[in-house]
């Protein structure tokens, strides 16, 4: 029942689209604003709790042979409850033991997806300050668009060019990142 | 080694394209470590446009649900202060109502491009180019007329015959600008100077940093205005005043 129960939810967060992602928050967040508000947080920091561990959930189940074993609600329970020790160690600089960890991942493991987690929010908050045309650019690139492809896609005139702009836009993606002392933080953890 | 050429070498590395003795380098050199890293990282982060998309969704749905709209609070706190001061409050209103008066005033009047650019004279004639064209010369007189549209088609028809007429580049890159076509415009102008050998290459210059800035890129239009100031460029002065302002 519960195999069935976090298979039928999975499906729906694989939709991606406004409609399912507003009904896993009908579902899902009052538990996780009821977890997060009586251990000495705000309905907001629920909020983004809530968030960031639908986002591991659904990079996980992207994962070969990803399988839960628990009911979904029971796995971004016990997400969420560690995202949260995470945060409260971090801001009252507290040793935290992670406990109840869902069954597919270890303390190890989620320590690994935390901070994994944490850089690429990083870098997509920067990638989102760069301009429409760069960032549709880079997303092309990244993607392992042949360059001849991006400039059709583009409308630029030579493969020349679309490599400078893109050297371009990725040296200010860089520098931003760079100058985010979060980035130095997370790259020293 | 230049910054562009290291990415470079990065990115081939990542795609497995260097040698094997040139790989074995990039895997063993300490100092290249955290850029791979960084380099690899961004590729994976990024390239994962359904997460980027669910986060998007996730951000909008979560502000419907966040327990007060930004600046409620804040809001609610400015309600009680009036009540309380109310003559205090009229003031600080009509200053405020000042401030915010002042504060449109300068940013309608901060717009670097807008406040730096000029029309740049035209030097091409007729005669220009290694054989003068009906093309280049009804280009050449929509520019003069200010019909930019007219131009930059005109100009660029003719460089499907003349792709070397780096004036003729120019000016497309100027009617471009003119346009909104500024995509087009900065590659035009890199066109010209990275030829580094044509009359032109000093304006495109300048033009190029303009151009950067209309398209809201900051740090390539600073790192040009640096350039044709350490050169010292006829453009020098005004690159000068243009950081200025932008710092």
């Amino acid at each position: 029942m519960a195999k069935e129960n976090a298979q039928y939810w999975l499906e729906i967060l694989k939709k991606g689209n406004s409609q399912s992602v507003q009904q896993i928050y009908q579902q899902f967040l009052p538990g996780i604003v009821k977890l997060v508000t009586n251990n000495n947080g705000s309905h907001d920091q629920a909020v983004d709790v809530f968030q960031e561990a639908i986002l591991i959930i659904f990079k996980k189940s992207k994962e070969n042979g990803f399988r839960l074993e628990s009911s979904f609600f029971t796995y971004l329970y016990a997400i969420s409850r560690n995202l949260w020790l995470k945060k409260l160690e971090k801001n009252k600089r507290m040793k935290v033991t992670f406990s109840n960890l869902p069954e597919p991942i270890s303390t190890d493991e989620f320590n690994i997806i935390m901070l994994e987690e944490e850089r690429y929010r990083l870098f997509r908050s920067k990638f989102s300050l760069l301009s429409e045309k760069c960032q549709q650019l880079l997303t092309l690139f990244f993607k392992k668009t042949p360059m001849t492809e991006i400039v059709e896609i583009m409308g630029f005139g030579s493969v020349q060019y679309a490599k400078k702009r893109k050297f371009q836009c990725k040296e200010k993606l860089v520098k931003l990142v760079k100058e985010d002392v979060e980035f130095k933080n997370l790259s020293n953890g | 080694m230049d910054k562009e050429i290291i990415f470079e070498k990065i990115e081939a590395y990542l795609e497995g394209h260097l040698s094997a003795t040139d790989q074995e380098i990039m895997a063993t050199d300490p100092s290249m470590q955290s850029e791979i890293k960084l380099h690899r990282d961004l590729a994976s982060a990024l390239a994962e446009t359904d997460v980027i998309q669910l986060e998007n969704l996730l951000t909008a749905e979560g502000k419907k649900h966040r327990s007060m709209p930004e600046g409620t609070h804040n809001k609610n706190k400015i309600i009680h202060f009036i009540s309380k001061y109310r003559s205090l409050a009229a003031g600080l209103v009509l200053l405020l109502t000042a401030a915010f008066v002042l504060q449109i005033w300068t940013n309608a009047n901060n717009d670097p491009f807008a406040d730096h650019f000029e029309d740049y004279p035209m030097y091409l004639n007729t005669r220009s180019g290694a054989s003068a064209n009906g093309l280049l010369a009804e280009a050449i007189q929509c520019y003069g007329n200010s019909q930019f549209e007219c131009a930059f088609s005109s100009f660029s028809d003719h460089l499907k015959s003349q792709p070397q007429d780096f004036g003729a580049i120019f000016y497309t890159a100027m009617a471009a600008l003119k346009v909104g076509k500024t995509e087009i415009a900065i590659e035009n102008f890199l066109t010209v100077v990275e030829d580094g050998d044509n009359f032109y290459r000093s304006p495109a210059e300048w033009y190029l940093a303009l151009a950067y800035l209309k398209n809201e890129e900051n740090a390539p239009a600073e790192k040009v205005l640096n350039e044709i100031i350490a050169k010292n460029s006829e453009f020098k002065e005004k690159a000068i005043a243009l950081l200025a302002d932008l710092k």
